[in-house]
């Protein structure tokens, strides 16, 4: 319970970090003032079609579909009573995804976030019915390269974990697996709500990350997702 | 702070307690499904609280490990081999082929008559300094010298890796004077992409748990 709240109050702070965060570079004008040079710059720039304005705390909240490709390492874990050799080099399944995104835009172009994002996998009829999740948490950016469209980049890169999950809310066997990344592009359909498609590469196996030297990238667990997010700002 | 940004964390907080709320509330609950809920809200905000909460990480059980088949001769043959090259390389002080018998990570240990080396950077450079230094001495050693006493222990949860642990003779130096003399040390060796190396000598790695002995 003790390390429950300690990263509750790591999450606090993590949030007011964020939230003090100037909203404006122009911070020593009034209000009537920033109007004023707001309105005259207005004058001299192109048109945009940006459909918010994205600066300041975000938060995000995300729901999708895809699919998890996996290796060996993944399959025995999840089938840990099975005797035979892994018959495909990969398997394939599709999965269920989950994202929340706490953090702040330091542009209209540019936020920056600390995400939480879930895979949940429903592995059954191979060699053991179950449920894996497999969680990343970490820090996540999307860019806003053009000023004229609503489309956007996307990354993240952080710490995953496995767990075996027996609905609704019970969690066994956790397993570190170490560094996990994602990359991807998505498209601002109407203001606060966003849709983009992600690739994510990590580990299966367990790794031993308090020696940073052995944490790697692999490809045992890629994932494909398109994922929805209501994005508040 | 602008009206924007209080209604954007507002909403957030309040989310986020609905939430919470939503998973810890529901129905009548016992400590154990309490616990269980906890466990899942911590995991949803913060999937790597497994990395500090190892109450639920999972463990390999004894009896997968003895159930393995393992050729013990081979893997002993393989150690032997490095350890052979570890020391004619250290006796003929050639630093390009002792380092090739070493699993270079670093968590890497290597115990001298007054303490412990951490690093592959200050052990090679306490290797070469009793080699060439002001205090270097010759080291010399027998033609018989082997391991024994061989522990060996399969990938598991904590090292992703096979381990072996081993004694046999080691070279150490006198504090007050510069000569070299021999005793016997502990190895731990790893094999990571098919190949032993010795990781530690006389480091905190060497292990001897009685499940581990090799037959």
């Amino acid at each position: 319970m003790t390390n429950i709240r300690q990263q509750y109050y790591i999450f606090g702070v993590f949030i007011t970090f964020f939230l003090l965060l100037p909203s404006d570079t122009v911070m020593t004008f009034g209000i009537e003032d920033k109007n004023l040079i707001y309105e005259q710059q207005s004058n001299i720039r192109r048109p945009t079609n940006i459909l918010g304005q994205r600066k300041g705390f975000i938060f995000g909240l995300g729901a999708g579909v895809g699919n998890v490709n996996f290796a060996e390492p993944l399959a025995e874990y999840w089938g840990s009573t099975y005797e035979d050799d892994w018959p495909d080099p990969r398997a394939t399944t599709s999965a269920f995804a989950t994202e929340i995104k706490i953090g702040h835009g330091f542009s209209n172009h540019f936020l920056l976030y600390y995400t939480s994002r879930i895979t949940w996998m429903p592995l059954s009829n191979l060699y053991q019915d179950t449920m894996i999740a497999n969680g990343t948490a970490g820090v996540g950016m999307m860019l806003y390269p053009l000023s004229s469209t609503n489309f956007y980049l996307i990354g993240s890169a952080g710490f995953a974990a496995l767990v075996t999950w027996e609905p609704p809310f019970k969690l066994e066997r956790a397993r570190q697996t170490g560094l996990a990344v994602s990359g991807g592009i998505g498209f601002e359909l109407v203001r606060h709500l966003n849709i983009d498609f992600t690739v994510n590469y990590g580990n299966a196996h367990s790794t031993q990350v308090d020696d940073v030297s052995e944490v790697t990238l692999t490809d045992e667990i890629v994932s494909f997702l398109v994922t929805a997010h209501l994005l508040f700002y | 702070m602008s009206e924007n940004r209080v209604i954007s964390f507002t909403t957030t907080v309040l989310l986020l307690i609905g939430m919470l709320s939503f998973i810890l509330s529901c129905g009548d609950l016992s400590d154990e499904e309490t616990k269980d809920r906890l466990r899942f809200a911590e995991f949803f905000f913060f999937p790597t609280a497994p990395y500090i909460d190892k109450s639920y990480v999972e463990e390999v059980p004894a009896d997968e490990v003895a159930s393995l088949e393992i050729d013990y001769d081979v893997e002993i043959e393989a150690i032997q081999d490095v350890y052979r090259t570890f020391i004619e390389s250290y006796v003929a002080k050639d630093m390009d082929s002792l380092s090739e018998t070493f699993d270079r990570a670093s968590s890497m240990e290597y115990g001298t008559t007054t303490g412990i080396v951490y690093g592959w950077t200050n052990i090679k450079g306490y290797i070469q300094a009793n080699w060439f230094g002001e205090w270097a001495a010759d080291c010399i050693s027998e033609p018989n010298w082997k391991l024994t006493d061989f522990y060996y222990r399969p990938k598991n949860v904590k090292y992703n890796y096979t381990e072996m642990s081993a004694k046999g003779p080691m070279f150490y130096y006198l504090v007050d004077r510069p000569e070299c003399f021999s005793d016997i040390g502990t190895y731990y060796f790893t094999k990571k992409s098919g190949e032993w190396r010795i990781h530690q000598i006389d480091g905190s790695r060497y292990f001897t748990d009685p499940q581990y002995k090799v037959p």
